[in-house]
């Protein structure tokens, strides 16, 4: 969305000051435009739209700051507690084992 | 170790919901955490479910210990758990759990299986926990 603005804002002033920049002209008046204006014009445009494209979505990458954990990545981060963490809970409890202690397993 | 936080703002709190609602709902202490494991899985699990309540042969309490690095996921009751939480029952949240985490959706996993363990432990006994606040959801660490 972000390039498309962009784009857009930098392409219609273009495209306007061509527009408005006078007389087209015939075939021969003004002179024919050189091999390498012609790929300037039509290559280079089409070269700097991607250019600015692949700045903003660098920019916007970068912008979105740190890289969250991707299912199917090794595990990077620190361990994540959901709920009240153990150390967090009144009283020193040592771990130990739970004699009765049931549950379940699973892998993916 | 870590590389930015695991989860985003939005997900977590996804996930303190789900957990806050299982532990109203069940009166039972409920407790994820993430992160690798070494040595015996189902020990580890028990070792640190035996820190989340006071007596673990008397208070029930589920810990739901996931590896996402060594893809397996364990659920582990208390003793007091068990009671209302049958083995089967876990297994079929751990097998839930699975599925979603197959699916590269970790946090939807997890938010299914905890409500189904809550709801597996049914109504909470008048008096029972907690209430308990899980206001430090989220955060990591250093266990």
């Amino acid at each position: 969305m972000l390039t498309v603005g962009g784009l857009t804002l930098f392409t219609l002033p273009v495209f306007a000051a061509a527009a408005s920049a006078g007389e087209i002209g015939t075939k021969y008046n003004p002179d024919p435009l050189s091999a390498l204006q012609t790929w300037g014009i039509y290559g280079g445009t089409i070269v700097g739209g991607f250019l600015i494209a692949i700045l903003f979505a660098a920019w916007s990458s970068r912008k979105s700051g740190p890289a969250r954990y991707r299912p199917g990545q090794p595990w990077e981060h620190d361990e994540v507690w959901i709920g009240t963490k153990p150390e967090e809970i009144e009283g020193e409890r040592a771990e130990k084992a739970v004699p009765g202690a049931g549950g379940a397993s699973g892998n993916w | 170790m870590a590389t930015g936080e695991a989860f985003t703002s939005e997900q977590l709190e996804r996930l303190n919901r789900a957990l806050e609602l299982a532990q109203k709902h069940s009166g039972v202490r409920f407790g994820v955490r993430l992160g690798s494991v070494r040595g015996d899985v189902r020990l580890a699990a028990e070792r640190i479910l035996s820190t989340l309540v006071e007596d673990p042969a008397r208070d029930p309490a589920v810990l739901i210990l996931v590896s996402p690095g060594q893809c397996f996921v364990r659920v582990a009751t208390t003793p007091a758990a068990r009671k209302r939480i049958s083995d089967s029952a876990s297994g079929l949240a751990a097998l839930t759990m699975t599925s979603s985490f197959s699916l590269g959706d970790l946090v939807g996993g997890l938010t299914t299986g905890i409500r189904q363990l809550g709801e597996a432990a049914g109504s909470a006994a008048p008096g029972s926990l907690a209430g308990a606040n899980p206001t430090s959801a989220g955060s990591p660490a250093a266990h």
